[in-house]
């Protein structure tokens, strides 16, 4: 009846057991299941987002214009409203470099939360049938919002170099610190990603979250001061700055843009942390209720 | 557990929900408690919840090849989705000793733009290979797939039969210990389908242990060892496969009696129906390939009806239907006046290489059919892996022609 050794072909023999809750029961020692889950499927997240990112422009003509193009077209319509509607307000940097950074920083947070949202109904029936690291999904999710934000990076970058070059508007001199402004944003990752894996559970309870999103992040560009236009001293908007961590930390980014400093490090250090735990609060809520609602698919 | 005993399954339960909004509410009632470090609620059914598995237990060893069958609903795939950790039990213990790979959705995770050769990193990736595994597999899944034209071809233009073939042909190249099949073989050509069995058996030869998951008998009858019918969400059957098929022929029985004024009979008509049929010849139902067999058929007609004729038809699990036995053929027609009457049909020589058969009875008169369906209850030819390529053997005699002078072709002139 044996047909080979008792060992298996692969080596050592790996022995799970499954009971009614045991990832419950594990504890702390879930955090090392959790990452070692994203090392072994580090090859499955660089597919997943290799697949995503060719399959969206292989059918297009314009290719990666189209990745630039929202950002683009809503700087336009704000530059309109200032110059023709809005009351004139000061901005640290060149309007149009403030919108546009505002603009490119606000959008990588809101699609990687819709991103990470929407990662799981998005493979649904792969989820129902086969077994591999679901967190891949929202991680590979991820990469593309990353590859966009990239490219918007560079054409921030020729809108400084036109800006330079032409220097009319008013005088700025660009801080060397200005290379740290997209790193500053990293918090936004965190948060996003914490606050779309929470969502992508409730979206398997409530189908309505799926509606509802769309609605809070279009009505958060105008709530949330450094998108559109600065934050001010004057009650009760001061409130929308101080509360809104989005806020928080695109303002500091445009401080380093500005100065080559942060002007509130210590606001900008309270959202770094804040958005680190719901990362972590998120992908952990994220962990507990895989197992419950992966037969919801 | 023993070094052999690959997986255990002890007590094994699994509730879900019939309503879809009252199932969302318990996730999250359910949800809500794991936040606080309380249990769900697991044991109790609530309104509307059923057990889709109550209680299975087994034991399955290296070597053997374990078939899964039961009426749709039954719990089968359920219980792939625990094996395979997709779903956590509500209740009893699995212990799995080895690596587990799922030959299920095959087609699960293409892109249909990206090409063939694309999608077989992706799939490749999804079930768990390196890039590296996959690249050095790559010609043996391009060849296996018999889609070396079209690789580099966007699948979205591929046929369905294409896309299961380029899925399985990845899915195959795994090497797990213990390999889940849901229904994977009820797509594809036929030429495809032999493929693939031989090549489950390969991987069986090599010390693979599949569970296979199938409403083809035949199948079954080829590959598994063992059987376990679920009914309900119980395990009422764990043994050899011919009486496992028989037992789960009972469940069916048993679940489509509520609608049928006859019960147990697939018939469209209850006044003239086949009542047996079995294999008069050899020991047990198992006859060689060149044996005389004689098929004995028993009918019954239970009020008159007009003259009928008989056809039974052999069918292979690997080629379909392959022959039909018919008695007008012979001349003969069956009376249409009540009685019980036995016909045999006598097949000299039977030209079927060994493997397993279905034979199926087919009464119809030249209006109506008076159909029954015997099923796969009956299985000639014995397993034989040496000559399973081939489905029959043709008596031929080799001999030299002399003089070797004469060509029937005329030669090409300088």
């Amino acid at each position: 009846m044996n047909l080979v050794s008792t060992t298996s072909r692969s080596g050592a023999v790996p022995v799970r057991i499954y009971t009614p809750g045991w990832e419950q029961r594990l504890g702390v020692r879930i955090w090392g299941l959790m990452l070692a889950d994203v090392w072994h499927s580090r090859d499955l997240i660089w597919r997943l987002f290799w697949k995503q990112w060719v399959g969206q422009y292989r059918q297009t003509w314009l290719g990666y214009f189209w990745a630039i193009a929202p950002t683009l077209v809503a700087v336009f319509a704000f530059v309109l409203l200032r110059r023709h509607v809005l009351p004139k307000f000061k901005t640290p940097i060149p309007y149009v470099a403030y919108a546009m950074w505002g603009m490119t920083a606000w959008q990588f947070f809101s699609s990687c939360f819709q991103s990470a949202m929407n990662a799981l109904q998005e493979s649904g029936p792969m989820i129902s049938r086969i077994q591999f690291p679901r967190e891949s999904l929202v991680f590979a999710s991820i990469g593309k919002n990353l590859f966009t934000f990239f490219l918007r990076l560079v054409a921030f970058a020729i809108l400084i170099v036109v800006l330079y070059a032409k220097r009319e508007e008013v005088q700025w001199s660009i801080p060397r610190m200005i290379l740290l402004a997209p790193f500053s944003l990293i918090p936004l990752f965190f948060l996003a990603v914490g606050l779309g894996m929470i969502m992508a559970v409730l979206l398997t309870l409530a189908g309505d979250v799926s509606n509802v999103t769309p609605l809070i992040l279009q009505f958060g560009v105008f709530v949330t001061p450094g998108v559109m236009f600065p934050s001010s001293p004057q009650w009760p908007y001061l409130l929308l700055g101080l509360l809104n961590p989005v806020s928080a930390v695109i303002e500091g980014s445009q401080d380093l843009l500005a100065a080559g400093r942060l002007t509130q490090p210590n606001v900008y250090a309270a959202m770094t942390l804040f958005s680190l735990l719901v990362f972590l609060a998120g992908w952990r809520f994220f962990r507990l209720a895989l197992p419950r609602i992966q037969e919801r698919f | 557990m023993t070094a052999d005993v690959l997986i255990r399954a002890e007590g094994v339960g699994k509730k879900f929900c019939r309503s879809l909004k009252r199932g969302m509410y318990y996730a999250g009632v359910d949800l809500l408690r794991m936040m606080v470090g309380r249990e769900p609620d697991r044991d109790r059914l609530r309104k509307e919840e059923f057990w889709a598995l109550d209680g299975v237990s087994f034991e399955l060893r290296r070597g053997e090849c374990l078939g899964l069958i039961g009426p749709n609903g039954s719990g089968k795939t359920t219980m792939l989705r625990i094996l395979n950790g997709i779903l956590p039990p509500d209740r009893g213990r699995i212990t799995i000793r080895g690596t587990i790979g799922g030959l299920i959705q095959v087609g699960a995770g293409f892109h249909p733009r990206l090409t063939g050769r694309e999608n077989i990193y992706i799939t490749g990736a999804i079930r768990g290979m390196t890039r590296r595994q996959i690249e050095a597999h790559m010609e043996e899944i391009v060849a296996f797939s018999g889609l070396e034209e079209f690789l580099d071809m966007p699948v979205q233009y591929y046929s369905t039969g294409m896309l299961v073939r380029l899925g399985y042909s990845v899915a195959a190249h795994l090497e797990p210990d213990i390999l889940l099949l849901d229904e994977v073989l009820a797509v594809g050509d036929i030429a495809f389908r032999y493929k693939c069995l031989a090549h489950l058996r390969q991987k069986m030869a090599a010390g693979c242990t599949p569970i296979f998951v199938t409403h083809n008998m035949e199948q079954l009858a080829f590959l598994c060892t063992r059987v376990i019918v679920f009914s309900k969400g119980r395990a009422v059957f764990d043994g050899d496969v011919d009486e496992g098929i028989a037992v789960y022929q009972d469940v069916l029985t048993e679940e489509g009696r509520k609608g049928q004024r006859e019960p147990g009979r697939i018939t469209y008509d209850p006044r003239a129906e086949v009542a047996f049929l079995e294999v008069a010849s050899g020991c047990e139902g198992m006859i060689r390939t060149g044996d005389d067999v004689v098929l004995r058929v028993g009918i019954e007609v239970r009020e008159p009806v007009e003259p009928l004729s008989l056809r039974i038809v052999v069918e292979s699990p690997v080629a379909g239907n392959i022959a039909a036995l018919e008695t007008s053929r012979s001349g003969i027609t069956i009376p249409g006046d009540p009685g019980r009457r036995v016909i045999e049909a006598l097949i000299p020589a039977i030209p079927l290489l060994p493997g397993a058969y279905a034979l199926k009875v087919v009464l119809e008169s030249s209006t109506r059919p008076y159909m029954r369906l015997l099923g796969p209850r009956l299985l000639i030819g014995a397993r034989d892996e040496r000559r399973a390529r081939f489905l029959v053997t043709l008596r031929e005699q080799w001999q030299w022609v002399d003089p070797a002078g004469v060509w029937p072709r005329a030669e090409i002139p300088d």
